[in-house]
């Protein structure tokens, strides 16, 4: 039943933790435990009846010990894991605890109760249907337990005959228990102290007023989906509700507010007389912008962040993401770039809905607009699904991901709703924003170049386009020492995705940093050159222009693309989706492709783009590739950490045995009594280490005697004196003479660890009754 | 590790004290009586040091009232034999008042009990009521007869057998009269060798006189059995039978535990046992040596065989080692 609870608390519990295998380690590690503590404390029991202390010691030591790795865990900042988790963990090593002491009476039905608690909380937090059937056959072995356990008492006491009365102690005691009951319910709604008492037993969920990081639910849960007293979605976003207003702010002022106000150039003269100087810049003043996505400056200036009140808590979610992460979600894009600005591609470049259909496909149960452009692939494998569950987006724009195929949103089911931006984005034309807590399912196709080998993934096609096919290029904006640090970098690479892979991974290799504070100066006229030959730093948008100006020194067409980033550190375990914030707004690169898909390239360090879901066999090899990768780096040091295991897994047994023989002959200095426990010892380990390791219900002589070389007598009766005195010391009066080491030594000589094992060879061969004393 | 009666060691003693002459006296009579059989003889003699009584469980024929008499002869002192039958009545075996015309007086006429070795042979033929005339004696040493107690011999040593195959006629002996015997010792057949030694030895000799020479008087048994009850039982030895008593108790075929009179009746014999092999302190291999007779005869429960049930309980519990 303990293996049975332990089992159903892993089901709920490993889906929910960040390393599993981490999880699954200490699990293992807490049975060998129990299986350690278990095995010694049943040899201490018969020998030492007062272990009471030693057992209530065991149990605390197994009770804490999750709570000090959680401590240790965050110290170290490995983060943590919900503190319910924590709990039930603890009940766990309880129930555990007490198993390992079983060998004390009394404490196994206990651990049985303590299993059905550890169940029941399993039960209660599990998500997995295998986490049910554990739950189930669970009950039905506590069922069979209890019959059994009971089967006895139930089959003598069927009563001959009844009789009918009061059972007054029963009843005062049902009384005094719905007393209590109400007594404490008044208690609770009579004032606000209990309720708060009762709070506080959801530790570190929000109940008391703290609230724990890891924490996955509970009272204080605010931060899942929105804050229920400010605002009126607090029902959450769900498909059934109706769109309502808000007042948040715009995408526009995410980006202001996450990388500063961008700097508008302007030009002031002035006059000063016999002074030769005539013009001088100024950047006093900061533009306006009043649409989202129309312009992106590389030039900003510093502001200062808004000091939030100490009550506040983490920043409201934009909109969530359910769907596999990390995810790159584009809302607009800048194809031209004078060093210090990029710009959307205008409405009559030959970007805008470049091969593009948009259809309502109504035939299915739910209404999807179809998205078909040049390079999709057909094969609906590859698609991936995304649903966007839509905050506070003001923007009417739809975050998707490079490559949508199809989007769906509950009850549109005409095309003309959407429409496609010049810059390549999908919006909702003649709507201000999109409607909060909108549900936006998005498929789409996950194309990516693989990190480090340039090969491409997910079907991307395998040329370039050319520079100039499709993008406004401003040729003077490439100085000639970014073209050469292009060339440089890409010097002996292929021409075509291998340069790209070059780029990027030239980028994020450690040598630039990434410095959301680090602004371009204000005078600065080719950001790109500045970034990559003199600062090294800077926020991700000068990365990604970095990127995009040297593919296109390249003569790759290269673009910027702004949106949000769903990162996977934000990925809740327990609702199964990743919040985007405001703090999430971000840029990369994107390249084109002979068949004019934008490929994303990311080249900001710590951004990952998603690949295309790997088959099992692609996961396999990479997991082999990755092994062997890492053996060729490492060969030396895994070549002789190998060779050492090897060889003393081999000789462990003489090793150890050499270590016991030394400490053998450092005891033979001490008295007759030392001496001999001491023999006794070494020749226990002997016979352990050879695989005849003496019973616990064999008697010294009944083991040994027969185990005895065949030396003649002489052998034999050294051996009886040995176990004579042995037994003299053991339970006789204090030794009948002074004994010298000589036996000690004889007998040490003679029972070697090769004549036990030789004796067990022969045990195996002709007497198997023998092998298995 | 299967303990039998044949794995019990027969090893000779390695200390000598003011009684081993007697020891080995009545060791070599027995020997010499039952040929090949001196695992038997060992624990015999344990049962008689430890101030027992024992009882046979063998086929006819193997030699139970040979050995029982030929002991009785080696104790030198007064042996009395009671063939046990249905019609067996407790006064035959106590002894009864009889009127004495002359003096006009009752006089009491002793039984078979007021001897130093009585054999009961074929006990469980008595009725319960006949079998449990035998119960004062054997646990007291006295019989209360018309309110009157008397008091038996000091050696007083009870040697009874029963026959297992015949059960038509015959009674089982009770759990209480049961829990009075030391131990319950199986004969069984000779070996080859020693069976053709005895065929050997009986050449010529004339039936019913092959007899034994008293070895120790009653005096010495007493004195050498006090001297026995003296051997050291460490605490550590003490509570390995407390463990393995408690084991009796707990295991699942056994309905009737090992009763405190049982545990101190083992470590009377383990003593013996002990002094038997030329030492002054039990060990756990003397506890284990005398388990199975010991236990054999007091276990009751739902179990084949006596052999697995012992060694079942003796695996389940710790020697105390280091």
């Amino acid at each position: 039943m303990a293996a049975l609870a332990t089992l159903a608390l892993e089901i709920a519990r490993l889906p929910e933790i960040r390393r599993p295998w981490l999880g699954l380690l200490a699990t293992a590690l807490t049975l060998a435990a129990t299986t350690a503590v278990a095995a010694w404390f049943r040899r201490q029991v018969p020998a030492n009846r007062q272990l009471s202390a030693v057992a209530i010691l065991i149990v605390v030591g197994f009770v804490a010990a999750p709570f000090v790795a959680e401590s240790g865990a965050r110290w170290a900042g490995w983060g943590g894991i919900s503190p319910e988790f924590v709990q039930l963990v603890a009940l766990r090593n309880f129930m555990l605890g007490l198993i390992a002491v079983a060998a004390w009476p009394g404490v196994l039905p206990l651990s049985c109760a303590l299993s059905l608690f550890l169940a029941l909380g399993a039960l209660a937090l599990t998500t997995h249907w295998l986490g049910y059937g554990v739950a189930l056959l669970y009950g039905l072995v506590g069922i069979w337990w209890l019959m059994g356990s009971s089967w006895e008492r139930l089959e003598g006491r069927f009563a001959c005959q009844t009789k009918r009365e009061i059972p007054l102690a029963a009843g005062g005691g049902l009384a005094a228990i719905v007393l209590l009951g109400v007594a404490a319910s008044v208690f609770a709604w009579g004032g606000t102290s209990s309720t708060h008492a009762i709070g506080g037993f959801f530790w570190g969920s929000g109940g008391d007023r703290w609230n724990d990081p890891a924490a996955a639910r509970g009272v204080g849960d605010v931060d899942a989906l929105v804050a229920a007293q400010d605002f009126a979605a607090s029902f959450g976003a769900v498909e059934s509700e109706l769109f309502l207003d808000s007042d948040q702010p715009t995408l526009y002022d995410v980006f202001n507010d996450t990388f500063g106000e961008p700097l508008a150039k302007r030009e002031q003269e002035r006059t000063i007389g016999l002074v030769d100087q005539n013009t001088q810049e100024s950047t006093s003043r900061t533009a306006t912008t009043s649409e989202a996505g129309r312009e992106f400056s590389t030039v900003r200036r510093r502001t200062q962040r808004r000091q939030q009140s100490l009550a506040n808590r983490d920043a409201g979610a934009l909109f969530y993401v359910a769907g596999r992460v990390p995810l790159h979600l584009r809302l607009s894009t800048f194809s031209k770039f004078d060093g210090r600005d990029w710009l959307p591609a205008p409405p009559t470049s030959s970007l805008a809905g470049r091969d593009l259909v948009l259809r309502m496909d109504n035939s299915a149960e739910r209404p999807w607009l179809e998205i078909h452009r040049a390079g999709q692939s057909d094969s609906a494998s590859e698609d991936e699904l995304h649903t966007l569950r839509v905050m506070n987006l003001k923007t009417r724009r739809l975050p998707t991901p490079a490559h949508p195929t199809g989007v769906h949103i509950d009850k549109l089911d005409r095309a003309d709703f959407f429409a496609w931006t010049a810059d390549d984005v999908l919006e909702m034309p003649g709507r201000g924003r999109i409607p909060p807590l909108t549900v936006v399912h998005v498929r789409s196709q996950a194309r990516a170049i693989a990190p480090g080998s340039g090969e491409s993934a997910g079907g991307v096609p395998s040329g370039l386009s050319p520079q100039g096919a499709a993008t406004t290029v401003e040729e003077s904006s490439i100085s000639a020492e970014v073209r050469a640090l292009a060339a440089q970098w890409t010097a002996g690479v292929p021409r075509g995705w291998p340069q790209v892979a070059a780029i990027c991974q030239r980028l994020r290799g450690g040598e630039f940093v990434v410095d959301r504070e680090a602004r371009a100066p204000t005078d600065c006229e080719d950001v790109a050159a500045h970034f990559l030959l003199e600062s090294k730093r800077g926020p991700d948008y000068l990365f990604a222009t970095s990127a995009a100006t040297l593919l296109r020194a390249l003569g790759y067409e290269a673009r910027l693309a702004t949106g949000f980033y769903a990162h996977p550190e934000r990925f809740d375990l327990v609702s199964r989706q990743t919040k985007v914030l405001a703090a999430d707004a971000h840029c990369w690169a994107e390249v084109d492709t002979v068949s004019g898909t934008w490929i994303t390239v990311d080249p900001t360090p710590g951004y990952e783009v998603l690949l295309p879901r790997p088959t099992f066999a692609q996961a396999v090899l990479g997991a082999l590739r990755s092994c062997v990768q890492a053996v060729a780096r490492n060969w030396l040091p895994i070549v002789l950490v190998a060779c050492l295991v090897v060889v003393v897994a081999i000789l462990r047994a003489r090793i150890l045995d050499a270590c016991y023989t030394l400490l053998w002959l450092v005891s033979l200095r001490g008295s007759p009594a030392t001496r001999l426990l001491a023999t006794v010892r070494l020749l226990e380990r002997r016979a352990r280490l050879a695989g005849l390791a003496r019973p616990a219900h064999a008697t010294l002589r009944s083991w040994y005697l027969p185990l005895a070389p065949n030396g003649g007598a002489s052998c034999r009766g050294e051996l009886e004196e040995f176990l004579g005195a042995t037994a003299a010391l053991l339970y006789g009066s204090p030794l009948p003479h002074a004994l010298s080491a000589a036996p000690c030594r004889q007998v040490a000589a003679r029972f070697t660890l090769t004549h036990l094992r030789a004796t067990r060879q022969r045990s195996r061969l002709h007497s198997p009754e023998y092998s298995q004393r | 590790m299967t303990i039998t009666l044949e794995s019990i060691p027969v090893v000779a003693p390695a200390r000598q004290c003011e009684h081993q002459p007697a020891i080995d006296g009545l060791r070599a009579a027995l020997n010499r009586t039952l040929l090949g059989k001196e695992q038997v003889v060992e624990l015999v003699l344990a049962c008689l040091l430890a101030r027992g009584h024992i009882l046979f469980d063998d086929l006819p024929g193997l030699g139970k009232t040979t050995l029982a008499k030929a002991l009785a002869a080696a104790v030198g002192g007064r042996f009395a034999r009671v063939q046990c039958t249905p019609d067996l009545l407790p006064t035959d075996i106590t002894g009864f008042n009889v009127f004495n015309a002359q003096q006009r007086e009752f006089e009491f006429q002793e039984g078979p009990v007021f001897s130093d070795v009585l054999l009961a042979d074929e006990i469980n033929r008595a009725t319960p009521r006949t079998q449990s005339a035998l119960f004062e004696a054997m646990a007291e040493r006295q019989v209360t007869i018309d309110s009157r107690t008397r008091q038996l011999s000091a050696s007083f040593f009870v040697i009874a057998t029963q026959n297992p195959v015949e059960s038509h006629g015959a009674y089982p002996l009770p759990e209480a009269q049961l829990d009075r015997f030391a131990m319950k010792l199986r004969i069984g057949y000779p070996d080859r060798l020693s069976e053709l030694e005895m065929l050997a030895a009986h050449v010529g000799r004339e039936r019913g006189r092959d007899t034994v020479a008293a070895v120790v008087n009653p005096v010495q048994l007493s004195r050498l059995q006090e001297h026995v009850a003296r051997v050291a039982v460490n605490q550590a030895v003490r509570e390995y039978l407390v463990d393995l008593a408690a084991a009796t108790r707990g295991h699942r075929d056994i309905a009737l535990g090992l009763s405190p009179r049982g545990v101190l009746t083992w470590q009377r014999v383990a003593q013996a046992r002990a002094h038997l092999q030329g030492r002054d302190f039990v060990t756990p291999d003397d506890i284990q040596d005398v388990a199975l007779p010991v236990l054999e005869v007091r276990l009751r429960g739902e179990f084949s065989s006596a052999v697995v049930l012992v060694n079942q309980i003796l695996e389940s519990v710790r020697v105390p080692v280091l």
